[in-house]
């Protein structure tokens, strides 16, 4: 089942360098007061929104799976779309 | 005269990805790994996938399936309205893998790709391209996703390249060389060339043609003058012994389709689709630079059985070039105006006699309107590429019921970034 959320959301992630670039990865998501720890990560891909580029990282914990989305402006992460396994 | 199979030896690749956008949204959402997913552009019951997970078409889910039959055929199916910016990604890391082996590869489609190795042998020092094809699968799996997998198929033209590549999927790889190129049209059926559909396969039975075999020793003569009845016949004899007839042309055309949400026959609303898709196809033509003579309007009507077609279009070609939204909403009304008045259900306009686009680079004395005109296209497009497509539009358009968000095209990749 897929439900649309659209919250902003906390997120501890890594930024690490990788091949002259640097690779974000999200290890841990607070929503609504509970934890999610990623345990399979999923893709990440990138979205032009007018002259804005979202990052999009999709990944799952249990029987949950996240995507959310990092805003490199205001660098605030958001919780879109979460997908719970029927 | 016959034609011998072409000995050279095999050298161009085909590598497609295994159901693209259910693999992509696997990939994306590991929960949906193993089961059948199908994609579809609208999310309801009578949508239709464009593609399936295999383990949905195991279960007799194919392209064209309405989703609410797929639901029926695969319990537990997960249907997913399409994610065009997740495609264009995969699409781009793809295109970057292979353009990393040879300045001859390019992308056909959203999906596949060629990578053309003639002429690459000093660098590839003997290697073959078997062992080139097992580096790319596991470049997908490192670069793109664990979860993706291509088949790849590798000949002497880009289509014999594409036939290896349908052999053994998923995750395929095989090589078709002069040895072997007879023993591989044994094994398949004329639908399973690519390129060649129901109503080709029934053209081909008409002229007495039942298997690729066949077909592949039927002279060029009866092809060109009897089957295909033009120049596509002397390709299909030269493809199916395996010389290269595929030639990229440059674009002729720039457009845009849409099916409709809510269909519709009242003509104001369809004025403000109309509206809409003509300053889409504007902004791609301003971003090639280009500007049409051509314009054609294409619609498809829902059933009636009182009328013989469901479909009507009209093309006109001008004496003056248009590139501006609102001079080809001026054209489009104009064929619009000799439409019959009928529920329409599918919008296509198409401009072609493309050419360089004339810019107004100093002030008209005489034609100050068309100067401003000019300048208001040019700002609503400077607050369109900042803020996003279509954020400044006029109020008919905003209040439109059909929202006409940006579907993944079939093939065309044209109008990626």
């Amino acid at each position: 089942m897929l439900e649309k959320v659209n919250e902003p959301v906390e997120v501890l992630a890594s930024f690490a360098r990788h091949n002259q670039q640097v690779r974000i990865t999200p290890h841990l998501l607070k929503w609504r007061g509970k934890h999610y720890q990623l345990e399979v990560f999923g893709l990440y891909h990138p979205e032009r929104r007018g002259d804005k580029r979202i990052h999009i990282f999709s990944f799952s914990s249990g029987s949950t799976s996240f995507r959310t989305e990092l805003d490199p402006e205001t660098l605030v992460w958001t919780l879109v779309e979460v997908f719970y396994d029927a | 005269m016959t034609l011998d199979i072409n000995p050279a030896p095999p050298e161009v690749m085909h590598i497609d990805l295994n159901s693209a956008f259910a693999m992509t949204e696997q990939q994306a959402n590991p929960l949906l790994r193993g089961k059948p997913v199908g994609i579809t552009n609208r999310l309801n019951n009578f949508a239709i996938c464009i593609t399936a997970s295999y383990e949905a078409k195991a279960r007799g889910v194919s392209i064209g399936t309405r989703v609410g039959a797929a639901r029926q055929l695969a319990p537990g199916f997960v249907i997913l309205e399409a994610d065009p910016a997740k495609y264009m990604y995969v699409h781009s890391k793809l295109r970057q893998i292979f353009t990393s082996y040879s300045p001859v590869s390019y992308m056909k489609s959203v999906d596949e790709g060629i990578i053309d190795f003639k002429g690459m042998a000093p660098i590839l020092k003997g290697r073959p391209l078997e062992d080139v094809a097992a580096e790319i699968k596991q470049r997908v799996r490192d670069e793109v996703g664990d979860y993706m997998s291509v088949n790849i198929g590798i000949g002497q033209n880009r289509w014999l390249a594409k036939v290896g590549a349908s052999l053994f999927k998923p995750d395929g790889l095989f090589t078709i060389d002069k040895d072997n190129l007879l023993l591989v049209y044994a094994m398949l059926g004329l639908t399973d060339l690519p390129y060649i559909n129901y109503r080709y396969e029934r053209r081909l039975h008409e002229a007495g043609i039942y298997t690729p075999l066949e077909l592949y020793n039927t002279s060029e003569r009866v092809l060109s003058k009897q089957v295909f009845k033009s120049i596509n016949g002397h390709h299909w004899y030269l493809k199916l012994r395996g010389y290269e007839t595929e030639v990229a042309f440059g674009m002729r055309t720039v457009g845009r389709s849409y099916v409709l949400e809510h269909r519709t026959d009242d003509p104001k609303e369809f004025a403000t689709l109309l509206y809409k898709s003509c300053m889409k196809v504007a902004r791609r033509l301003a971003r090639f630079g280009l500007e049409a003579r051509g314009l054609m309007l294409d619609l498809r009507f829902t059933h009636d059985p009182s009328q013989p077609h469901s479909r009507w279009f009209l093309r006109h070609m001008y004496k003056s070039g248009a590139s501006r939204g609102d001079e080809l909403y001026a054209r489009a009304l104009e064929l619009y105006a000799r439409c019959p008045r009928r529920v329409i259900k599918y919008l296509g306009i198409t401009t072609y006699g493309l050419r360089p686009a004339l810019q107004l680079t100093q002030p008209s004395l005489f034609n100050d309107e068309e100067a401003k005109r000019w300048r208001l296209e040019k700002a609503i497009n400077e607050v369109n590429d900042q803020f996003g497509e279509l954020a400044l539009a006029p109020a008919s358009v905003v209040s439109s019921r059909n929202p006409m968000k940006d579907k993944i095209p079939f093939g065309s990749i044209r109008y990626f970034d």
